[in-house]
């Protein structure tokens, strides 16, 4: 092997700021979309099962863009092309501000990710017996009390899986967000190797803080299921 | 102060279709307080579309179904409280309970969102109506934990504890096992005992004649008979209800 690791280079001084900075921005991301998505998610499972012939088109239309049109394309349409579609003044403002990009990003990832999460959910509402309705109403539970204590708990522990695979490749998709120039990690990463040439330590540094997110999320996910989510056998 | 005898159900001509099946032909009867009607019929007569109409489960296309006077259901279907809902209880062939639930919480859910009782209250009152159908050790079982029986009657002392004026069931012992099926049979004789209003559809011949005031013969939608168990069991006058007592017989 003809390489040289250099850890010094990229680990101190300004670029280890710019890692810390980076590494803070990612994990905004990830916690922004992610919960975003989780609420368009609990929306859209919503409408997706509406009597209402209308609601569930546009429903499925906005599942079918989110799985169709690639997560990188839409980053590129909410950062570059939606502005366009606005007034003048409203696009001068946008482009001026410097969180554009950030928020350009969570909301490109929460809709993606969003489709996705609300036919999991749709899946584990699905899954519930359709006679634990009926059960809640002849108990005389309201329609909202059915959902928030019948059917909801029995659809998250019939989804929990999925969901949380979601949640991690949306964690993951962050790294996406370099492309519209939102200072995460990745971005970083790939501005100190610019710098320094130092390719495989930099993409190390990227590739451990994504593991661990992993890790985390994958612990995280087990706990709940063990202390809150057990349907005891 | 209700008289004697009122009436609690009364069902008028109450109809209804599922596109070509006429599951409900204006059918109509009157239940009176303390009554105690067992409903027997073929399977596919609509028994069960009969009791969920009583209940509100299900629309009814014509006619109007009323308990103490109230509308519950008719072709324009009225909007029901949940108290209002709550007076009749139904339990299911399947139990329907709750099974991300423990047995006490599945009795208090109800309590603390429809009655509005707080949670102790609503744990000292789902324990006695626990209590009440022998399972008081079982009130931090899960569903999965129990047997069939008592599954079942964790879904009596559920519907029980919201004290419905009419406790409809559903072919209750139906999908239980042979040995589990008197411990469900003796907690709703025991409610009848305690003067509860009450409809049964079952398939349990010895249980419906120990406990019902009256006997109904439904197939095809419509009331065939309706006497005492002497009447509609022994000595039935039509010729269908003749064929299902001989089909009962020889399968006993």
């Amino acid at each position: 092997m003809n390489y040289s690791f250099d850890w010094e280079k990229i680990l101190t001084g300004d670029n280890l700021d710019l890692i810390i900075g980076g590494v803070g921005l990612s994990i905004s991301l990830m916690v922004v979309s992610s919960l975003l998505a989780l609420m368009l998610g609990v929306v859209f499972c919503h409408m997706s099962l509406s009597s209402a012939k209308p609601l569930r088109a546009i429903a499925s239309a906005y599942v079918e863009l989110c799985r169709n049109i690639p997560t990188l394309i839409w980053l590129y349409f909410f950062y570059f092309a939606f502005p366009a579609l606005l007034p003048d003044s409203v696009a001068a403002v946008l482009n001026r501000s410097s969180q554009f990009n950030y928020w350009a990003g969570v909301v490109a990832l929460a809709l993606t990710s969003g489709g996705y999460i609300s036919e999991i959910f749709r899946g584990g509402v699905l899954a519930v017996h359709k006679e634990q309705f009926s059960a809640a109403y002849s108990s005389g539970l309201s329609h909202f009390q059915t959902w928030a204590f019948v059917i909801w708990p029995q659809a998250l522990r019939n989804c929990f899986p999925a969901l949380t695979n979601r949640i991690i490749h949306n964690c993951l998709n962050t790294s996406l967000c370099m492309a519209i120039g939102v200072m995460e990690l990745m971005w970083v990463a790939k501005h100190i190797e610019a710098i320094t040439f130092r390719i495989i330590e930099t993409m190390l540094v990227a590739t451990v803080f994504y593991l661990a997110v992993n890790f985390l999320l994958q612990w995280a996910a087990r706990w709940v299921e063990r202390r809150f989510l057990p349907l005891r056998d | 102060m209700r008289a004697e005898n009122a009436t609690v159900i009364r069902v008028v001509d109450a109809d209804k279709r599922y596109g070509d099946l006429h599951v409900l032909n204006k059918v109509s009867l009157e239940v009176a307080d303390g009554e105690v009607l067992v409903v027997l019929g073929p399977s596919g007569s609509g028994k069960s579309t009969l009791l969920k109409a009583i209940s509100g489960l299900e629309a009814i296309d014509g006619g109007e179904v009323r308990i103490n006077g109230e509308l519950f259901n008719a072709a324009k279907k009225p909007s029901l409280s949940g108290t209002q809902r709550a007076e009749v209880g139904m339990v299911f062939q399947q139990f329907n309970l709750y099974p991300h639930m423990t047995a006490a919480e599945n009795v208090m859910l109800a309590l603390r969102k429809v009655k509005k009782m707080t949670k102790p209250q609503a744990k000292e009152t789902a324990l006695s109506y626990l209590g009440k159908v022998g399972l008081e050790s079982k009130a931090d079982c899960y569903p999965a934990q129990l047997s069939g029986g008592e599954q079942q009657r964790v879904a009596i002392a559920r519907s029980l504890a919201m004290r419905p004026k009419v406790m409809l069931f559903d072919e209750p012992t139906s999908a239980l096992d042979v040995e589990l099926i008197n411990e469900v049979l003796g907690a709703i004789a025991g409610l009848s005992e305690e003067g509860m209003t009450m409809v049964i559809v079952t398939h349990e011949i010895a249980f419906a004649r120990k406990v019902a005031s009256r006997i109904v013969f439904f197939d095809k939608g419509e009331i065939v008979e309706m006497g005492t168990a002497e009447e509609v069991l022994d000595n039935p006058r039509q010729a269908r209800t003749r064929s299902f007592m001989e089909m009962v017989r020889q399968g006993n």
